[in-house]
Parts: structure tokens; C-alpha cells; sequence
């Protein structure tokens, strides 16, 4: 199988924010991961494990301390690759003054997409906020603002998502509909990456889950192997995080 | 490796580019200002002097406390003591705005002609032609003054003449040659002066004041034709 | 090419959203206000009143326009974590800083454009010539100045941690682009070569504000206007504004998200 992205030995450890002091943290330690094309990869973990540290490094937001990072069988930091990418941060925003459409518009610029409108529409559309296109982001609730954010990872028909908790916010009906987002995109071809704390959904969408605990990995399974195993998602993360 | 050897020497020459147009820059201005318009250690005793002319922003500073003039000098409280004030305050004035011409010209004829403090007026103008060697009008003013003060009425009336000629006289300029004309001359020159006065002069009140001087004149009947003078001011 | 002009737009919008125009109404109150109050006042100098008020007041308004702008995209920057977003997509980081700067810079020009207009109106009404030169220049320069300072506020952006420290540093550098020449100035007679250094590094250093000060000069009888002098003055801009943005670029580009 096609690896999409390949993690090896990979450390990021915070500099103190106070330039004065010396202090470190180390956000995540020897990671070691490979994404196949074409899965949907759930990243587990409790607060403060490393989970967005781990996607934002990967992403090139923050710069990797060793190891090295391929996406695409390249760099990040090549204006290229990211064309057939897609994220969605934990708790987006949008200047609040401008409409959902003039924000996805902006961002189909920098894709370069041809027939914008019609993109722009038919996005906003899939991820539920039809008829909210001319609204100001000012009078958004914060799910509104998830779709929103869902909405411009997916304007470029990214090959590969990064999702960062893409559920939080969102109401019991927008579980489903970004489950079947998800789905959708996964039938179409679609590499997922994302992480998640809403054990019921991963357990039903991905193919396979790693634990991230206190900035280490523990080795990806796959979901059925789990379900065989401890029965649910859920008394595999315990068991792993409890110790 | 070139390129990044490229990047550098462009970066260099930008430095280059920028140390030395700025020295080039800065040494046309120190040639072309003069002394007065840098800061030195005694250039002002005024606060608000040094921090308008460290910011660059001193005519502004000048024409706040040409206000403060002009409300100084409009209340009549201030006139008992014959506006003792006035001097320093155009001193103030033309210190941190050596280039208010107005304030020479204004001011020495209120301090020459209203309160009579000829000394006063003198030492104003004569500040003007330091700082503005280039600028005769004010030569002019300085005449008038010092004809005034020896009463040689001839060459005083000649001065302020000379001096209405130009477009930036104070209007009280307007007014006092207008007194003098009264005294010597026929009334028919009196009118067709204050008729000229009425059409050039910028100033409202002065407007007002020649008018009624105007319609004084027809109405005590010593005009040959009224007519005419009516038609003109209309 | 396109990114940038799409990041332009962006700022662009974002700013006059933000009501940052508003601050034509407020010149045009002053300008408006001020005008009727020396008209019963100044008489004859009310003209150069107007000038002298109305140019310091376009510098001043718009400096607090760059102000806010830049607290405004900072705050959305840092802590709302706007750039996440916009730093994974297929621009370059140069493009994005550059469409940022002209954007920053576009935004103040219609300012500067209208509030100019404003200006304008107001004198003619008043009975004089709009279309003089030293008037003209004098805006323009007072544009290009801001556009130094723009750039300075762009690396200060990228630099500073703090939105407060960021506006602090840009307000200190303002005093000081003006104050350099002043210095440099007193020094020039001096003996002490310690003093001297700090200064000429002061100098070389701090944007050079002064020299596209012509608003304080409309009144001069001195020759002050000369076409070498412009010249030298705009590759100074020029070349300054380029430096602080390739610096600001390499600042940038390491720069980390958290
Ligand atoms: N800028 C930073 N400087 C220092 N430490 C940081 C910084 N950002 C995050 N950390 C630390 O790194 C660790 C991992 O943080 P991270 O945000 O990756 O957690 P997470 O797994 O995403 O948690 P959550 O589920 O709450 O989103 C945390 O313990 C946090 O304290
Ligand atoms: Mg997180």
C-alpha cells in the first residue's frame, strides 16, 4: 500500500515562552507513524498528550526538533504538496466581519480554483451551511463556525485532511452529517488523519487508531483487531491510559 | 549556494543604498534649513516648542498660538492694560514659526498703529527680516513704522501704499490708510478708495467698514456723482 | 502572483470591515469643525490654518489607522489563530508577508486618498488653490513616510509576541524617526565619540521621518524643493522599506505557530 505520510523518529520539544528562561517541554518524543492512501486514521489521547502538537509539526506550523517528516513522498514546506491538502484547526476563526463566502473565497484564490463560485457554494453547501453564505461570521454560532472551518479544509478536493478534533461543537445531527462527510470523501479516495476524543465515532469510522500518550505513540492498530480484542474502542484507550 | 551568495550581495547593496541616501539626504537638508529649524540645547523655552519641532509638526504649533492671539487681542478685558501681552505672545509665535509671515506683518501693525508701542513694532519686524531676509514686504513695514513714529506722514503713507500693493496685507492695513486718506484728501478720492477697498479686501468686517464709510459719504452730499459709486458696490 | 493579490484583497477588506475608515469621518469632522471655528477667527491666515491643521492631521490619523490595523490583524493572529489556517495553504510565507505590507499600505493610501479630497474641498470652498504643489507633495511625501512605517510595523508583527508591545515599539519608532535628525544635529560638534556612534547607529537604523516632512516647510522662502533632494529621498524610502521586509521574510519563515 501507498504511504501518504511517514513520521520517523520525530521530537518536538518547546522552548520555554519566556525568552529569558530556559525551561523546556517536550510536546511529543520518537514518533514513529505511517499513513496508507486511502485510510481514515483516528489519533486518540487525552488532554494535553501531544495529539495537536503531533499535526501541527506535521503540518509545518511548528518546526520539528529531530526527525523528519514526508508528505506526499515530499517536504511540507514545498508550496506544492499543500495544494492536496486540507486542515481544519481545533476551535477555528474567522475575522468576524467578513460572510462565509468572501472567507472561502479568499482561500479559493490562493488555490488558484477555476469557477470558484460554484466550488464555494457547493462546499458550503456539503458541510451544512446552505443559505448562511452572505451571513457575517459575526452572527455564527461556534458549530456554525466548525462547518465553516470544515468547509475551507475542503475547498481544493484535498487529497490528504487533517482534521483536529473536527466533531467538537457540533450537535448530535452534525455528528452524522460529518460522519458521512467523512465517509464520502473516504469512498472518493480520500486520505484522513485526525484526532478525535468521541470514542463512538472513531469506533465507527476509522480504519485504524493509535493512543498518544504523554507525548509517546503507541503503536496504530486496526479497529477490528480492537473490537475483536477488547470489544469497544473505548476499553482499549483505557487500558492503555490508565497505567 | 550562489543564490544564497546573490541574496547577500543584493541585501548589501540595498545597505549601501540606504546608508547613503540618507546621508546624501540628510546633508542637502542641513544645507537647505536653517539653523533654527534643528533643535539645539537652547532653542526653546517652551515645552510645547520642543515637542512640536521634535515631531515635525510646528506650524501646526504656530497657528495654535496665533488663535491664542487672536482671542487674546478680541477680548476687550485685555484692553485696559493696552494688551501688555502681545509682544511676547507674537515673540512665542514667530519662535517656534519663524516663517509666519502674518504675524510680522499683523502684529507689528497692531503693535505700531493700535497700541502705539513703536519699539515693540520694530523689534517684530526686525526678528521677520532675520529669519526672512528675502521678503521686502516686510521692508516695508519697517518703513511705515519708523515714518509713523517721526510723523513724516508723506513717506508713511507711502510705505503702507507700497505695502497694500501686495496680496497677504493684514486688512487693518485697508482701514488705517483709508483714516489718513480722510484727513487730507478730497472725498471724491476718500470714496473711490474705500470703493477699491469694498471690492479687494478679504476681511468682512473691513468690508462692512468701507461700506458704510461709502454710504456715509453719499449720504452727507459731498460726492459729485452718487450714482455711479452705487452702481459699483452693488 | 495571484496569493499575493488574493491576500491584498483580504487585508484590504478586513480592514475597512473593521470600520477602520471611520477615521475619514472623524478627519472630516475636524477639518469641517475647525474650518468654521478660525473662519470667525483667523481672517486672513485661515488658509495656511487649514493647510497646517489639515496635513497634521492626515499624518497623525493615519499613523493611528497603521495602529490599528496592525493591532487588529495581530490580535486576530496571535491569539485568535487565524494564520494556521492560511499558513497551510499554497503560498509561500513571502507571499503572504508581501500581500500583507501592500495590503497594509493599500488601505492607508484610500485614507490618505479621501481625507485628502476632504482637504481639498475645504479649501477651495474657502477661496484658494487646491492644487498647489507644495500642498501636493506635502501629502505625498507624508504617504510615503507611512509606508516606512508600515514596513516597520510589519516586522514588528512578526517579531513581537505582544500585540501592546508591538504598538509601543511603533509608536516609539515614530518619535524617534523624527527625532533623528535632530540628533544627529546636536552631535555634529560634539567631542564625544561615544555618544556620536550611538547616535549615527540611531540614525542608520530608525527610519529617517524627518526628511519627508515637507508639511512643516509649506511656508519656507528657502529653495527647499529640489529635484536631487526627492530623488535621494525616494531611493532612501525605497531601499529602507525593502530591507525591513526582507528581514521581516526571514523572521517569518522560521517562524513557529503554536
Ligand atoms: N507553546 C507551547 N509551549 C510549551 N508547551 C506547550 C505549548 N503548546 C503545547 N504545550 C504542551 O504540550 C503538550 C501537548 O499539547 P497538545 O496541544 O498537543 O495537546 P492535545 O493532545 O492536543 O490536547 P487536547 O486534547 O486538550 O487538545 C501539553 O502538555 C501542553 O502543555
Ligand atoms: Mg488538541
Amino acid at each position: 500500500m501507498e504511504i501518504v505520510i511517514e513520521v520517523k523518529n520525530l521530537t518536538k520539544i518547546y522552548k520555554s515562552l519566556d525568552f529569558w528562561k530556559k525551561d523546556t517541554y517536550t510536546g511529543i518524543k520518537d514518533v514513529n507513524l505511517s499513513i496508507y492512501k486511502g485510510e481514515i486514521f483516528g489519533l486518540l489521547g487525552l488532554n494535553g498528550a501531544g495529539k495537536t502538537t503531533l499535526m501541527k509539526t506535521l503540518l509545518g506550523l511548528l518546526q520539528p526538533t529531530t526527525g523528519s517528516i514526508k508528505i506526499l513522498g515530499s517536504s511540507i514546506n514545498n508550496t506544492e504538496i499543500r495544494k492536496y491538502i486540507g486542515y481544519m484547526p481545533e476551535l477555528p476563526y474567522f475575522p468576524k466581519y467578513l460572510k462565509a463566502y468572501e472567507i472561502l473565497e479568499y482561500f479559493a484564490d490562493i488555490f488558484n480554483i477555476h469557477n470558484k463560485r460554484q466550488k464555494i457554494l457547493q462546499t458550503l453547501e456539503l458541510v451544512g451551511l446552505k443559505g448562511n453564505e452572505y451571513k457575517k461570521i459575526k452572527g455564527f454560532s461556534k458549530g456554525m463556525q466548525s462547518r465553516l472551518g470544515m468547509a475551507q479544509a475542503l475547498i481544493n478536493d484535498p487529497e490528504i485532511l487533517f482534521l483536529d478534533e473536527p466533531m467538537s461543537g457540533l450537535d448530535p445531527l452534525g455528528y452524522k452529517e460529518m460522519r458521512d462527510v467523512l465517509v464520502d470523501l473516504n469512498k472518493n479516495g480520500k486520505t484522513i488523519f485526525f484526532n478525535s476524543h468521541i470514542l463512538s465515532e472513531v469506533e465507527k469510522i476509522c480504519d485504524r487508531v493509535a493512543i498518544m500518550h504523554r507525548g509517546h505513540l503507541i503503536e496504530p492498530v486496526k479497529v477490528s483487531w480492537i473490537i475483536k480484542k477488547f470489544k469497544s474502542v473505548e476499553s482499549y484507550f483505557i487500558h492503555h491510559v490508565k497505567e | 549556494m550562489i543564490k544564497k551568495i546573490l541574496k547577500f550581495t543584493f541585501l548589501f547593496f540595498l545597505i549601501i543604498a540606504c546608508c547613503i541616501s540618507n546621508y546624501i539626504a540628510t546633508k542637502d537638508l542641513f544645507k537647505n534649513q536653517p539653523e533654527w529649524y534643528f533643535l539645539r540645547k537652547h532653542s526653546f523655552k517652551k515645552f510645547n516648542h520642543i515637542l512640536s519641532a521634535a515631531m515635525g509638526f510646528r506650524a501646526v504649533m504656530a497657528d495654535f498660538e496665533y488663535i491664542y492671539f487672536l482671542q487674546y487681542y478680541g477680548d476687550p478685558a485685555n484692553k485696559r492694560e493696552r494688551y501688555i501681552k502681545l509682544y511676547s505672545i507674537f515673540d512665542s509665535i514667530t519662535d517656534i514659526d519663524p516663517h509666519f509671515i502674518f504675524t510680522y506683518t499683523f502684529g507689528s501693525a497692531i503693535l505700531a498703529f493700535d497700541v502705539k508701542r513703536y519699539d515693540e513694532a520694530i523689534s517684530l519686524i526686525k526678528k521677520g527680516l532675520k529669519y526672512n531676509p528675502t521678503l521686502w514686504r516686510l521692508r516695508l513695514y519697517l518703513g511705515a513704522i519708523v515714518y509713523k513714529e517721526l510723523e513724516d506722514k508723506e513717506k508713511y503713507v507711502s510705505y503702507l501704499e507700497e505695502a497694500l500693493k501686495y496680496d497677504d496685507h493684514p486688512a487693518m492695513i485697508e482701514r488705517i490708510l483709508g483714516h489718513i486718506y480722510e484727513q487730507y484728501k478730497t472725498p471724491d478720492e476718500v470714496v473711490a478708495y474705500w470703493v477699491k477697498i469694498y471690492k479687494i479686501t478679504k476681511d468682512k468686517e473691513t468690508r462692512q467698514h468701507a461700506y458704510k464709510k461709502i454710504i456715509h459719504y453719499i449720504e452727507s452730499k459731498k460726492i459729485k456723482n452718487p450714482e455711479s459709486i452705487l452702481e459699483q458696490i452693488k | 502572483m495571484k496569493s499575493v493579490l488574493a491576500v491584498i484583497e483580504y487585508i484590504v477588506k478586513q480592514n475597512i470591515r473593521n470600520k477602520m475608515l471611520n477615521v475619514l469621518t472623524i478627519f472630516s469632522i475636524f477639518i469641517i469643525g475647525f474650518s468654521l471655528a478660525i473662519s470667525e477667527l483667523a481672517q486672513e491666515s485661515e488658509i495656511r490654518m487649514l493647510k497646517d491643521f489639515g496635513l497634521f492631521s492626515i499624518s497623525l490619523l493615519s499613523f493611528i489607522t497603521l495602529l490599528l490595523s496592525v493591532t487588529i490583524q495581530m490580535f486576530e493572529e496571535t491569539e485568535l489563530k487565524t494564520m494556521h489556517i492560511i499558513m497551510v495553504k499554497p503560498i509561500k510565507r513571502s507571499e503572504y508577508l508581501i500581500g500583507k505590507y501592500f495590503g497594509i499600505i493599500t488601505t492607508l493610501f484610500i485614507n490618505i486618498l479621501f481625507m485628502f479630497i476632504v482637504l481639498m474641498l475645504v479649501i477651495n470652498i474657502r477661496g484658494s488653490d487646491p492644487w498647489e504643489l507644495k500642498l501636493l507633495l506635502s501629502v505625498f511625501f507624508i504617504f510615503i513616510s507611512i509606508c516606512i512605517i508600515s514596513s516597520v510595523a510589519v516586522l514588528f508583527s512578526v517579531i513581537a509576541t505582544s500585540v501592546p508591545g508591538c504598538v509601543l515599539f511603533l509608536f516609539f519608532t515614530y518619535v524617534l524617526g523624527h527625532l533623528t535628525i535632530h540628533l544627529k544635529k546636536l552631535v555634529a560638534h560634539s567631542e564625544n565619540t561615544v555618544i556620536k556612534i550611538i547616535v549615527d547607529i540611531i540614525y542608520y537604523v530608525v527610519p529617517n521621518l524627518e526628511l519627508f516632512n515637507l508639511k512643516n516647510k509649506l511656508e519656507t522662502t528657502y529653495g527647499l524643493i529640489e529635484p536631487s533632494f526627492f530623488l535621494f529621498i525616494i531611493i532612501y524610502a525605497i531601499s529602507y522599506i525593502s530591507i525591513i521586509l526582507l528581514i521581516s521574510i526571514k523572521y517569518f519563515d522560521k517562524k513557529e505557530f503554536f
